[in-house]
């Protein structure tokens, strides 16, 4: 496995770059962190209708929302890779692609994750801040998101753990991330497949151990934290 | 002050107000009372709009109360309301929680609210407590820093909805006594609670429902000595029987 790396390791890194697109365990980097960054907001975005007390906007967003989380993810990614150019005209390389499909599919994930932890608040917090004369956006703002999104924390984790992993499917389309990276090194050093893969495991494995471990101190500071408000308060 | 006149609300089929009329004048302190379910806690959300009703009006200082107005969130600034969970804002400070809504909604510099603010923590006697948080704190104190937190805004009435019922009995006293300061002052107060003592020694009336309907509108003299309805005569009978 030394060898390998002592041999590929720009490769393995960076893909064909400069000739090629950038790819590589840097492009799998960038689709994960850019993943994480740009799927949140997407989420929180997402769960505004599915909030709306307009109906047909709720069950519009509900329907759009189930539609995404019961269909592979793979098959978004092809729809994506096909429909998009066929649709409004554009085709994306594979990377744009690859990303646009992972913010849209976590961000539908993390709409769910968001509106169950506005609605796990007591109501009272609500109305504590629309007596005092807060409108229904400052009420969000100030009172119910700020302590939503610390509960919801730790299955935010865990979500954007798995959109890590999800930059693999990049290599359905053709995006030379990380797995397509090491799929094509396999190919070219044949009787040798064990140690590419164990490589490339490794190489996931140190992009989500992190995180994980934030998401077990999360989890941890979470219990204790729901600990204090369920006990009694007089 | 405050004018109700035919107020009716139903929930789903429950007739839950019926037909309210009730006049409230600055500086009167009402104590309404009755069994459960009587409507009392519903009547006192519909006067800062929390419920919505089904017909008849609410005026608080001559202009219409209408939960589905822009108007709302202006009038709710000045109708202070204190409920019976507290609902303190428990990712805030104490502090926080009192300097909110004057920095957010009167833009007082943070300076400025905190200065009010300590003197509002003095007057509920929580000086100490400026920045613990409020998980910390006894459910007395909690409720005291609710107290504060509404008359941050220098509402001109504040509402109680059973202050004192989610606290432990030690604690009712020093929750009770910063009300009865209030009072004193001149606060125009409506408040739901079934502390029959504290009714006696700080209402100016009493306000007795029953069923969704006011029953007795008198004063606590006559409507501790001589009830004139049986309803009031057996709820006063059960609540201080034993």
């Amino acid at each position: 496995m030394i060898e390998i790396l002592q041999n590929y390791w720009l490769q393995l890194l960076i893909g064909g770059f400069p000739h090629t697109p950038l790819g590589g365990l840097a492009l799998t980097l960038i689709l994960a962190v850019s993943g994480l960054v740009l799927a949140m907001p997407v989420g929180l975005l997402m769960a505004v209708p599915l909030r709306s007390r307009f109906r047909p906007v709720k069950a519009l967003a509900e329907l759009v929302v189930f539609y995404i989380r019961s269909v592979p993810l793979l098959l978004h990614v092809l729809w994506v890779y096909f429909l998009m150019p066929a649709i409004i005209g554009v085709s994306f390389p594979p990377a744009i692609t690859m990303l646009i499909t992972l913010v849209l599919f976590n961000g539908a994930y993390i709409s769910k994750i968001v509106v169950a932890g506005i609605d796990a608040l007591p109501r009272g917090q609500t109305e504590a801040a629309l007596s005092l004369g807060f409108g229904r956006v400052q009420t969000m703002r100030h009172i119910v998101l700020p302590q939503a999104l610390r509960n919801m924390l730790p299955s935010l984790v865990s979500q954007l753990s798995l959109l890590i992993k999800e930059t693999a499917l990049g290599a359905a389309i053709g995006a030379t991330e990380a797995m397509q990276t090491f799929l094509d090194l396999a190919d070219n050093l044949p009787g040798q497949a064990i140690q590419v893969y164990a490589l490339l495991a490794l190489a996931y494995f140190a992009l989500c151990y992190p995180l994980l471990l934030v998401g077990r101190r999360l989890e941890r500071r979470g219990s204790r934290a729901a600990k204090i408000a369920t006990e009694p308060a007089s | 002050m405050i004018t109700i006149t035919h107020l009716d609300k139903h929930f789903d089929r429950l007739h839950v107000l019926k037909d309210i009329s009730l006049t409230v004048k600055t500086g009167e302190v009402l104590v309404l009372c009755g069994p459960s379910g009587s409507g009392k806690t519903t009547l006192l959300r519909t006067i800062n709009g929390l419920e919505t009703i089904d017909s008849g009006t609410i005026t608080v200082d001559g202009e219409t109360v209408d939960p589905k107005s822009r108007d709302i969130r202006r009038q709710r600034q000045g109708i202070g309301f204190v409920f019976q969970q507290f609902n303190l804002f428990p990712h805030l400070s104490v502090i926080d929680n009192i300097t909110l809504a004057p920095r957010k909604l009167k833009g007082l510099s943070r300076d400025e609210a905190e200065a009010k603010a300590m003197q509002l923590l003095d007057r509920v006697g929580l000086r100490d407590k400026r920045d613990v948080h409020t998980d910390t704190l006894s459910g007395g104190q909690q409720q005291r820093i609710a107290i504060a937190r509404a008359l941050a805004m220098e509402p001109p009435v504040l509402l109680f909805d059973e202050p004192t019922s989610a606290l432990d009995p030690e604690m009712v006293g020093e929750v009770l006594s910063v009300i009865r300061e209030l009072a004193q002052d001149g606060m125009t107060m409506l408040c739901v609670t079934h502390e029959m003592g504290f009714a006696r020694d700080v209402a100016s009336r009493i306000i007795f429902m029953a069923d969704g309907r006011i029953v007795e509108d008198t004063n606590p003299g006559q409507f501790f000595s001589a009830p004139e309805s049986a309803r009031a005569r057996a709820f006063l009978q059960d609540i201080l029987g034993h």
